[in-house]
C-alpha cells in the first residue's frame, strides 16, 4: 500500500471549475495525498479488534404483539425516493481492520450506474478491450472507494476549522482596530507584540444533525431534526490580540498624522462651567474631540477590511483545508464530492470510532417505536436487531396490502430513516445496524455582522481612542487633567459576507442518500486501500 | 459636642483651601454688573449660547461701535439670531458646529461667569490663558 504512486487531487479540483470563492485570486488545491498509513501508526501502535455484539437486550415476544396489528390494515406506501449518491459495505472488507488496514465502503452514483447498467453487456466488452457490436458507448464510472477514518481525527479536524476561523476574525478586528489606531496601537501590538499569545480553540463535539431536508416530509415531524452548530466565533473576547503580531502587523506603517483635536470641560472652584466638544458618538468618561478627523479614520478602516478580504481570507481558505488534509490529519480521508467550491457539494468522509456500547442501538428502538406507534412498536427493536436474530415477525411489513418495503431503498423506510439520528460507531455495528456515521463539510454563504455573540460586541466595537482635556480652576490655579474618551468610528462593527467552511456529522442509512454531496467524487482511494 | 467638632474642622477645612505660600492665587469675586464694565477693554471673548446682563449688552455694543473694544463670540448655530446685534456692531461671530455647553466670557485677564444675578470672575495666573486657548482651538472649526 504504502509502495502506492502518491496521488494528486489538485487536478481535480481544477477540473471541477466552475463557481470561485468571490476573494480568492486562487482557490486553495488540494496538495498531494501520501499513501494511506497503517492502522496501527495512527491507533498507537496497536491492532484494533472488531466487536463483536454483546449479550442483547430483551426483546418482545411476538406474543406481546397484537394479532390485528401483524394482519397489516394500514398501507404504508414510501414517499418518492430520488437516489442520487448512497453507498454500501462491501462484507469482504470488514476483518481486514483487525489486520492493521483500513476498511472501506463504496459509494455509489446512482444515475451513472443506471446508465452504465443500461449498456451492461457493451461495458463488459469495452472493459475487456473490446469493441461492442453496436459500436462505443457510454460506461461512466459509477462506484468510488472510501475508507473509514477515525472519529477522533474528524473532531481535530472540527476543531481546526473553528480554529482557522476564529484566527480570521482575530486577525480581522485587530489589523482594522490597530490601524485605526494607528499611531498608537502600532508600537504596542506590533512593534513591542502586546498580545495574549495564543487562540485558546475548545475542542469540538462530535454531534450527528439530521437537516429536515434529509428525511421526507410525512416523517419531518417525528424524527428530531437539527441544524449543526459550528459556533464559528472565538471561544472568548479579550481586549487583546489572541493571534501573533504578524499575523495582522504585516505591512502596517506607522502613522503621525493629526487625528483631533481634544476637548473638555472646564471646572471653576469644582462647578462645571462650560464644555466644547465635536458631535461624534463618544464612549468613556471625556468628551468628544472637538475636531476628529472622520474620513482618514474610516479610510483607515476599510483599508483594513480590504486587506483582510484579499489577504487574511484566502489564507483561511487555506488553513481550513488544511486542517482537513494530510499532513496535518493522519486517520482522516476526506472524499471531495465532487469538491470544497461553494454549491459543488461537500468534503465528506465516513468516520468510524470503538464505541462497542449498544445504548444508542437500543435507544433508537424505543424511540422510533414510540414515534410510529402503531405495528412499529412492537417490531421496532426486533427490526434494528435483526442482524443477530432474525424473527419472523418482521413478515408484517411484506404482507399482502402494505408497501412498506416497495419502492424505498432497502428496508421498511420509515424504521431506516430513523437511522439519521443515531452516533457514530465502530465499523462492525455499522455493518450490523447497516448504517454509516459521515463527516461533511463544505463552504456555506453567510452574512454576519462581527462579533457574532451579541455579548462580545462592546469588546470588538470600532473605536478611535482620543482624549480630552478638562480644566480645573480653583485658588491653586489651572489644573489641566486628560480623560480617555472614543470616538466610535462607523460602520461600528465589521462586517462579513463570504463563503465560510462549516461542518457536522451526519449518519446516512445504507443505501439511502447521502445529504450535501452532489455530482461524483473527485477522487476514489481504491487504488490505494486494495 | 457638635459646636466642639464642628470649630476645628471649618478651621481645618479654611486651612486646606488656603493655597500654598509663595504660589501665586487665584482670586475669585462675586460682582455685580456696573464692576464688571472696567474689565471690558482689549479684547472680549465670548463662548456660550448667550450672554446675560442688559447694561454688559449695552455697553458692549456702545464699546464696540467706538472702536474701544474688540469681540469674538464663538456660539452655536441656533444662537446666531441672539449674537446679531454684536455682529452688526462690528464683532466677529462665528458658529461653533460641535457642542457648547454654559456660557463664560474672557476680558481684562479675568474669566466672567454669569450666576444668578451676579456674575463670578476669577482671575490669576493661566486662567484666562487656559480658556482662551480652548476657545481658539474650537474657533479655527467654527463658521
Amino acid at each position: 500500500m504504502r509502495a502506492l504512486t502518491a496521488l494528486t487531487l489538485a487536478c481535480c479540483v481544477a477540473c471541477a471549475g466552475a463557481q470561485n470563492i468571490p476573494g480568492l485570486t486562487t482557490v486553495p488545491g488540494l496538495p498531494t495525498l501520501p499513501a494511506l498509513p497503517g492502522v496501527r501508526d495512527v491507533w498507537g501502535g496497536s491492532t484494533p479488534t472488531l466487536p463483536t455484539l454483546p449479550v442483547l437486550p430483551p426483546m418482545p415476544s411476538l406474543q406481546n404483539v397484537d394479532p390485528s396489528l401483524l394482519t397489516g390494515t394500514r398501507n404504508d406506501p414510501p414517499p418518492t425516493y430520488t437516489r442520487r449518491n448512497v453507498f454500501s459495505f462491501p462484507d469482504e472488507r470488514l476483518g481486514v481492520l483487525a489486520r492493521g488496514k483500513w476498511p472501506i465502503l463504496e459509494v455509489i452514483n446512482v444515475e451513472q450506474q443506471a446508465e452504465w447498467q443500461k449498456n451492461a453487456a457493451a461495458c463488459r466488452q469495452q472493459q475487456q478491450g473490446k469493441t461492442p457490436a453496436g459500436g462505443t458507448v457510454s460506461c461512466p464510472q459509477y462506484e468510488w472507494t472510501v475508507p473509514l477514518s477515525l472519529e477522533s481525527e474528524s473532531k481535530d479536524a472540527a476543531t481546526g476549522i473553528r480554529r482557522a476561523w476564529q484566527r480570521f476574525e482575530d486577525r480581522y478586528w485587530w489589523r482594522a482596530q490597530t490601524n485605526l489606531n494607528n499611531t498608537s496601537m502600532v508600537p504596542v501590538h506590533c512593534w513591542l507584540g502586546l498580545g495574549m499569545g495564543a487562540l485558546d480553540t475548545s475542542p469540538a463535539t462530535v454531534r450527528t444533525t439530521v437537516d429536515r431536508s434529509d428525511v421526507p416530509e410525512v416523517l419531518a415531524s417525528r424524527i428530531p431534526t437539527s441544524t449543526p452548530e459550528n459556533n464559528l466565533h472565538l471561544d472568548s473576547y479579550w481586549p487583546l490580540p489572541q493571534v501573533p503580531p504578524g499575523d495582522f502587523c504585516d505591512g502596517l506603517h506607522w502613522k503621525v498624522n493629526l487625528m483631533y483635536l481634544p476637548g473638555g470641560c472646564t471646572y471653576i472652584f469644582g462647578v462645571r462651567t462650560f464644555c466644547l466638544q465635536g458631535n461624534d458618538t463618544v464612549t468613556g468618561p471625556g468628551v468628544a474631540p472637538i475636531y476628529f478627523n472622520m474620513g482618514e479614520a474610516q479610510d483607515r478602516v476599510f483599508d483594513a477590511m480590504q486587506h483582510a478580504a484579499t489577504m487574511y481570507y484566502p489564507q483561511y481558505q487555506a488553513d481550513a483545508l488544511a486542517e482537513m488534509l494530510p499532513p496535518r490529519r493522519r486517520g482522516l480521508f476526506m472524499l471531495p464530492w465532487n469538491s470544497h467550491l461553494p454549491g459543488q457539494g461537500a468534503m465528506v468522509a465516513p468516520v468510524m470510532n470503538q464505541d462497542v456500547s449498544l445504548t444508542q442501538f437500543t435507544d433508537l428502538a424505543q424511540r422510533a417505536g414510540d414515534a410510529l406507534g402503531d405495528v412499529y412498536r412492537p417490531t421496532s427493536p426486533l427490526y434494528y436487531f435483526q442482524s443477530v436474530k432474525r424473527l419472523p415477525a418482521l413478515d408484517v411489513f411484506s404482507l399482502p396490502g402494505r408497501k412498506d418495503l416497495l419502492g424505498s431503498p432497502p428496508g421498511v423506510w420509515k424504521f431506516e430513516e430513523f437511522k439519521r439520528t443515531l452516533g457514530p460507531s465502530n465499523p462492525a455495528y455499522y455493518d450490523l445496524f447497516g448504517y454509516a456515521t459521515w463527516f461533511q463539510t463544505w463552504n456555506q454563504l453567510d452574512a454576519a455582522i462581527l462579533p457574532e455573540p451579541l455579548s462580545a460586541r462592546p469588546l470588538r466595537t470600532l473605536t478611535f481612542f482620543a482624549g480630552a482635556i478638562d480644566h480645573y480652576v480653583d485658588f491653586s490655579g489651572v489644573h489641566e487633567v486628560p480623560v480617555p474618551t472614543g470616538v466610535l468610528v462607523p460602520p461600528y462593527h465589521l462586517p462579513f459576507l463570504n463563503y465560510r467552511v462549516h461542518y457536522t456529522w451526519t449518519s446516512v442509512p445504507e443505501g439511502y442518500d447521502i445529504p450535501r454531496v452532489s455530482g461524483t467524487p473527485a477522487f476514489d482511494y481504491g487504488p490505494v486501500v486494495r | 459636642m457638635n459646636h466642639l467638632l464642628t470649630a476645628p474642622l471649618l478651621l481645618a477645612t479654611l486651612a486646606a483651601a488656603q493655597p500654598p505660600p509663595g504660589t501665586p492665587q487665584v482670586k475669585a469675586a462675586v460682582m455685580t454688573e456696573a464692576q464688571l464694565l472696567p474689565l471690558l477693554t482689549g479684547e472680549l471673548l465670548i463662548l456660550g449660547s448667550e450672554f446675560p446682563g442688559r447694561l454688559f449688552q449695552k455697553t458692549v455694543l456702545e464699546r464696540l461701535k467706538a472702536g474701544t473694544l474688540r469681540v469674538r463670540v464663538l456660539t452655536g448655530k441656533g444662537s446666531l439670531a441672539y449674537f446679531a446685534p454684536v455682529q452688526q456692531a462690528g464683532g466677529v461671530v462665528r458658529a461653533f458646529p460641535g457642542r457648547i455647553t454654559g456660557a463664560v466670557a474672557v476680558a481684562g485677564g479675568s474669566l466672567i461667569v454669569a450666576r444668578g444675578a451676579g456674575y463670578q470672575v476669577v482671575s490669576g495666573p493661566g486662567v484666562a490663558a487656559s480658556v482662551q486657548s480652548q476657545f481658539e482651538s474650537a474657533w479655527r472649526f467654527a463658521k
